[in-house]
């Protein structure tokens, strides 16, 4: 086992660290050695010390410098998730959106072009587009009235004679971020063309994106429907997937549940039976490259009955049933309706695809973090369909739902928690013993393992350090 | 005049009718509905969830919109669109323990103000009024504005609400957890 997992490299001269510096490595079961790093400069051997089999260091979500490290090295660098193309589908349409610190607009142009521009004049560097959203022909810098098309040209700019005969304006068009790529509909971009392709970055996370696409008759999602846009104290690594805690965040959402277990207006009607339970058969994977899912396919295969009767009691249901079998093959068929179009999965580090929505995860400081929520409708479905996507996602989710704010209150609690920094170890060792490695190299344990806490560390710290050379154990 | 109950939907519940009535400040009607709400509001700041519950007609809807005031909550999201047996859940959930964001519980204070109202019917009134809702919770404060729209019906003991429309003027905004009553 490394050594370097212990040592930070500027050695503050104190007894500890020495003391660190013989200790034995770190396993699963045995507390690493206490790593005081106030001191400590974050180069890659630095950044490797605040990781350990089944453990992670609390500076990885309480530094600010850290912070900072990893808007320049994963938010900055990689591939981030920047919309759906369904909510740009006319030309013209906008939203704003953020890359780490970069403010960004996700715009169709009047070619109907996908295209994502930094935010910002090339004149004095203002913002050009100032509403969330909106259908413009232009993007106007009200500072000095420099004005662009909708795909990114400069065509106009006031006073041009102040400019003399060599200003070019082809040169001062809105900077487009280096590489724009869509799976399916869901569109990524990345600051730093140097990345590998968008299909290879996903890689087996792909499949799982399928569950929710396919989901839709004839594959065509609606992103149109507004969001909810939260807030919490804590660090945005916290926003993970995880299965052990649903029987202790969500207690009382339970016991709700299981007062009305055959309402079709909560999240109750495709969990039924609870998937949580310690002796159930839902998983966890990690698929590479810190994307994850809580699997629940083999549970849902047990009870989709139930999901399927609430479709038949709801208006168009039926025809929807039968559009999915007419579609695809019917083993997937099943698959897609067991699951309920429901992917349950991670995409690092920005994007999860959780029960009937779209969830965009926005750093904005080492203990802050904003989670905006887009519940996914259906094209081709009746509009008691969608209405009930909609409800049942406010049933769970959103600042006054039962669920989500449950889980925000609880990253609160651990934002405090890890201020407790003297004894600084995180344990993220559930189920190591237990995890099994698929022929594609997938990861899959219980649900209640932290296989995905320690996929998505994995992949961090790959980025961190700027080379995949981290190795467990 | 106006339209019949059994035929309005959940947006134009709280839309007022060209020929609605007034209710005059000074009528004993608009100090009935004064009252109530502002008895409703003593309930919401004092955690009073089975009382609150009270207030509801059995067909009650409960509706606080995201993004906006005049949205659809057919096509769009809201940030609460529950009936009676939702808002029941949610009475179940606020009593219970394990409802962490309540631990502790928000300290609220909010005033109620600009009332106005409208008959569409004798037993049939609608209300527009704005709040300043203030919360403290864990030493955090959180200062919330908005506009509420009651749907009122007259039963035989009373009025009762039979739909509540909550507009939050920063329902498009990020927001920390609103899990008190709205």
């Amino acid at each position: 086992m490394p050594t370097e997992h212990q040592i930070s490299p500027v050695r503050p001269a104190s007894a500890d660290v020495a003391a660190m510096e013989r200790a034995a490595p770190p396993g699963p079961h045995r507390v690493p050695d206490r790593l005081d790093v106030a001191r400590s400069r974050y180069d890659a051997a630095g950044l490797r010390s605040l990781v350990a089999p089944g453990w992670v260091h609390s500076a990885v979500y309480t530094d600010p410098r850290i912070f900072e490290l990893e808007l320049e090295r994963i938010f900055h660098k990689g591939w981030v998730y920047i919309g759906h193309e369904s909510e740009i589908a006319k030309s013209g349409e906008f939203r704003r959106r953020q890359m780490g610190r970069q403010p960004v607009i996700f715009v169709r142009g009047q070619d109907g072009e996908v295209r994502v521009f930094l935010n910002r004049c090339r004149h004095r560097g203002a913002i050009v587009c100032e509403v969330d959203e909106g259908r413009d022909s232009y993007f106007r810098c009200w500072y000095h009235g420099w004005t662009y098309s909708n795909s990114g040209e400069l065509v106009s700019v006031s006073g041009p004679d102040g400019y003399g005969p060599s200003f070019d304006a082809r040169e001062n068009g809105l900077t487009p971020v280096p590489r724009v790529a869509s799976y399916r509909g869901f569109v990524f971009a990345t600051l730093d063309d140097a990345v590998p392709p968008l299909e290879h970055y996903l890689g087996g996370a792909a499949k799982v994106i399928d569950i929710l696409v396919d989901s839709a008759p004839r594959g065509e999602l609606l992103v149109r429907s507004g969001s909810n846009r939260t807030i919490y104290k804590g660090n945005w690594k916290q926003v993970g997937m995880d299965g052990y805690h649903p029987l202790f965040v969500h207690a009382s959402v339970l016991a709700t549940w299981e007062r009305h277990s055959d309402s079709g207006h909560s999240l109750g009607a495709t969990h039924s039976a609870n998937p949580f339970n310690f002796d159930g058969v839902s998983e966890t994977r990690d698929f590479g490259n810190g994307h994850t899912m809580l699997d629940f396919l083999k549970h849902r295969l047990n009870h989709s009955g139930k999901f399927r009767s609430i479709l038949e009691n709801t208006p168009g249901g039926a025809d929807y049933i039968e559009a999915l079998y007419a579609e695809h093959e019917e083993s997937w068929a099943d698959v897609l309706l067991a699951m309920a179009g429901d992917p349950h999965v991670g995409i690092f580090p920005n994007l999860q695809l959780i029960n009937n929505q779209i969830r965009i995860v926005n750093p904005i400081s080492v203990d802050e973090t904003e989670v905006v929520m887009f519940p996914v409708l259906f094209a081709n479905v009746s509009p008691e369909i969608n209405a009930l996507r909609l409800r049942q996602h406010e049933s769970f989710y959103g600042p006054a739902g039962s669920g989500s704010t449950d889980d925000a209150e609880i990253f609160e609690r651990v934002q405090k928690g890890l201020g407790a920094s003297i004894d600084p170890w995180i344990n993220i060792s559930r189920g190591m013993n237990r995890e099994r490695v698929e022929a594609d190299g997938t990861i899959v344990g219980h649900i209640s393992d932290e296989v995905p806490q320690r996929g998505q560390l994995k992949q961090w710290l790959t980025m961190m350090v700027g080379r995949p050379e981290f190795e467990e154990g | 005049m106006g339209v019949a109950m059994t035929e309005r939907d959940e947006v134009s519940m709280f839309v007022r009718a060209g020929d609605d009535t007034s209710i005059l400040p000074g009528s004993s009607l608009y100090s009935e509905i004064e009252a109530l709400l502002y008895r409703e509001a003593e309930l919401m700041d004092s955690h009073s969830f089975d009382a609150w519950l009270g207030l509801w007609h059995p067909d009650g809807l409960y509706w606080v919109p995201s993004n906006g005031e005049d949205i659809d909550p057919r096509e769009s999201v809201s940030i609460i669109y529950e009936r009676y047996p939702q808002i029941e859940d949610r009475i179940f959930r606020l009593k219970d323990k394990r409802m962490h964001s309540q631990s502790p519980k928000s300290r609220l204070i909010r005033i109620v103000s600009n009332i106005t109202a409208s008959a569409s019917g004798p037993a049939d009134i609608l209300a527009f009024s704005t709040f300043i809702l203030g919360e403290v919770r864990g030493a955090e404060q959180q200062s919330l504005f908005g506009r509420a729209a009651h749907r009122l019906r007259r039963e035989a003991d009373g009025l009762r609400i039979l739909g509540k429309k909550v507009y939050l003027i920063a329902n498009d905004s990020p927001m920390r957890n609103v899990t008190f009553l709205l």
